[in-house]
């Protein structure tokens, strides 16, 4: 029987958009804003796996923007960093919100994270929902950020 | 008093952005090592002494769980602090009961683990 909190009370875009708002504001040093319509082709996606008593993933997809941007902020730097420096903050971003999002739904148990995956392509199925046979649910979000964005996509698969 | 510091993260990002913290809040820092597992922290243990241990749980080959461990089991006298991105409370309490001094869960204001890093030191940084 999963633990997690997952009651209809439970609004998962709100936990997802806060948690990211805690991460971007406290370790980035920077704002979310409302984001224009955009285009993921030239994003780097990354993936947060966790399991336990449930699973499921974090997938965040950043502008190269907001990475440039993102990165400076987080390393203390001007200009722009060393390309394998933005792909590990990518990851470390990914498994911040994760964690962030996992532990405002506080759980009975320990759910370990997954090492970060940076993803190849583009991935166009949106999360799915309202499969009561796993009991999962799914969020997505998306933010600007400066002048890129980024887009989170939560996946819950229910118990094992 | 110059402190000896031992980073243990798998994200060599984080491992930076907790060195530019513990710069820019005072602490007087000797020597900073750096591990991306517990495997090369205990390296690192061996051939080194250092005045606390910031580890994160989450890393490949051996976590942070598994290294508080062989703290505990080898009588390696020195404070750990546990910085990862698990905040739920069975898992601050599940460090503790390991042996964990200190725990600071990401994301975190640089005075957060300023304060924790004071708190484990006993008030002899900053």
């Amino acid at each position: 029987m999963p633990e997690l909190d997952l009651s209809p009370e439970v609004d998962l875009n709100k936990v997802l958009a806060g948690a990211a708002d805690e991460v971007l504001c406290t370790m980035f040093f920077s704002m979310l804003e409302e984001a224009p319509p955009v285009e993921d082709a030239a994003c780097t996606r990354v993936r947060v796996g966790f399991r336990g008593h449930a699973t499921g993933t974090l997938t965040l997809s950043v502008s190269p923007e907001a990475i440039v941007e993102l990165t400076a902020n987080f390393l203390g730097i001007d200009g722009e960093a060393p390309p394998a420096e933005q792909e590990a903050m990518v990851k470390e971003l990914a498994n911040m919100i994760c964690g962030a999002v996992l532990s405002r739904l506080e759980t009975a148990d320990v759910l370990h994270l997954m090492p970060p995956e940076v993803l190849a392509a583009p991935e166009s199925a949106a999360p799915q929902t309202g499969d009561a046979a796993v009991d999962s649910a799914a969020a997505e979000q998306l933010f600007g950020v400066g002048a890129g964005f980024l887009r989170l996509q939560f996946q819950w698969d229910g118990a094992r | 008093m110059a402190f000896r510091v031992l980073i243990v993260d798998d994200s060599p990002v984080m491992r930076t952005f907790i060195r530019r913290v513990m710069d820019t809040s005072g602490f007087d820092v000797g020597a900073y090592f750096q591990a991306s597992d517990g495997e090369e922290a205990l390296e690192v243990l061996s051939r080194e002494w250092v005045d606390v241990i910031l580890t994160d749980i989450n890393m490949p080959r051996m976590n942070g769980e598994e290294l508080l461990r062989l703290i505990e089991e080898r009588k390696i006298d020195v404070p750990v602090v546990v910085v990862t991105t698990d905040g739920t409370a069975v898992r601050v309490n599940q460090m503790r009961m390991l042996g964990a001094k200190g725990y600071v869960t990401k994301p975190f204001a640089p005075e957060v683990l300023r304060e924790e890093l004071e708190r484990v030191l006993g008030g002899e940084s900053a």
